[in-house]
């Protein structure tokens, strides 16, 4: 999103030729860059593009795509692309890329030059930071599998229930997936759009994987995973927002790729709003790869 | 004949380095490479130029149902994005 107020000057130049410019809030391309994760929910996901207009200051219109992710498959599946698309509803253009110099130059032959464009540093744009609520840097971060890739995940949605302010993300290598046996990434990462944070002062988080399920009573381990039940670290803060990751090991049969089932118990604390809650959820993990899970290379912190 | 050996040893070490440097260079850079795989998945399967827009829809900024082939009547600049 670097090129945002170089299209919205271009935005300016042209409104006035009936140009519109829609920008479609996709699924992230880099998770965890400055905290954000993926959004489970499509009201996650207007949540984003909420933040994405409050950080970018920006005055574009703003589309969403489904969870599903219709629009972006059916339109390139390309991070940062742009059409042009003409009165009759036609593609004049397209880039994998998004291109503002070339955009302008676009719009220049199809409608008219402008004689004095808008600069960047006349747009006056009122941009702001991703939102932080409590400490991070305290917890060590682990290092995911060389080339790993997120799995496909189903947060098992309860009616009614709190939402998944933890989230969940887990990544094996392509050759894991392939042979059945290597090491699995397991993160949970505090979504920063709920302002929430970790809560130290108790119990730390517990993530069982799970291999039958008997009402809430009786659980047997994975023994696919191991270890199956993690504890997670009780740093000496009282809050903070750090992700809880682990590495764990996998063996399954390449014949036999049955879901893993993973149960979490954690505490959020919202100070804002002034409050303090237990959560236990459920994911289903498939082992296969997520097309849309993006790629967490740079892991910005916030 | 020490100083011989080893400069003799030393231009030996330069002239392998300086061919293994050019070769490096010379290779075209991998065809696989994660953007030009994303480029030509890009020009497989978005709508040709001349197409209409796919009839498709997401939501508006408010959650409402938002079709894509409503985009009509001027030209649209359509750029797809997200927070990172």
């Amino acid at each position: 999103m670097r090129n945002v107020s170089s299209l919205e000057t271009i935005e300016r130049d042209y409104a006035a030729f009936g140009v519109q410019f829609v920008y479609v809030y996709k699924a992230l391309a880099h998770p965890e860059n400055s905290g954000y994760v993926q959004p489970f929910t499509l009201d996650e996901r207007l949540l984003h593009v909420k933040e994405a207009e409050r950080t970018l200051g920006s005055q574009f219109t703003w589309i969403c795509d489904n969870m599903k992710n219709d629009l972006k498959h059916n339109l390139g599946n390309a991070p940062n692309s742009e059409f042009i698309i003409d009165p009759d509803g036609k593609v004049v253009r397209k880039r994998a890329w998004s291109s503002p110099a070339s955009v302008r130059r676009d719009l220049e032959e199809l409608i008219f030059p402008v004689e004095f464009p808008t600069r960047v540093s006349d747009l006056n744009m009122k941009t702001a930071p991703p939102p932080k609520v409590a400490a991070s840097g305290v917890v060590k971060r682990v290092s995911r599998p060389s080339g790993a890739q997120a799995l496909k995940l189903e947060p098992v949605m309860k009616k009614g229930a709190l939402p998944f302010y933890a989230k969940l993300r887990a990544e094996v290598s392509e050759s894991t997936l392939r042979n059945g046996e290597g090491k699995m990434y397991v993160g949970f990462h505090m979504d920063p759009l709920y302002h929430v944070h970790w809560n130290n002062l108790t119990k730390p988080i517990e993530v069982t994987f799970l291999w039958s399920v008997d009402g809430d009573k009786d659980v047997t381990s994975d023994d696919r995973v191991s270890p199956a039940k993690l504890v997670g670290p009780k740093p000496e803060v009282a809050a903070d927002i750090d992700p809880r990751e682990f590495l764990v090991d996998l063996k399954f049969d390449e014949d036999d790729r049955k879901p893993l089932r993973i149960k979490v118990k954690y505490f959020a604390c919202n100070d804002e709003q002034g409050w303090c809650v237990p959560l236990t959820q459920e994911y289903v993990i498939h082992l296969e790869r997520d097309r849309d899970g993006g790629r967490a290379s740079n892991r910005r912190r916030r | 004949m020490k100083i011989f050996a080893s400069r003799t040893a030393l231009v030996t070490a330069l002239a392998v380095i300086g061919i293994s440097v050019e070769v490096a260079y010379a290779q075209p850079r991998p065809s696989g490479s994660p953007r030009q795989s994303i480029v030509s998945n890009f020009e497989r399967g978005s709508p040709a130029i001349g197409d209409a827009l796919p009839d498709i829809s997401g939501y508006d900024a408010k959650g409402k149902e938002f079709h894509l082939r409503s985009l009509k009547g001027n030209y649209t600049v359509l750029v797809f994005g997200c927070l990172t």
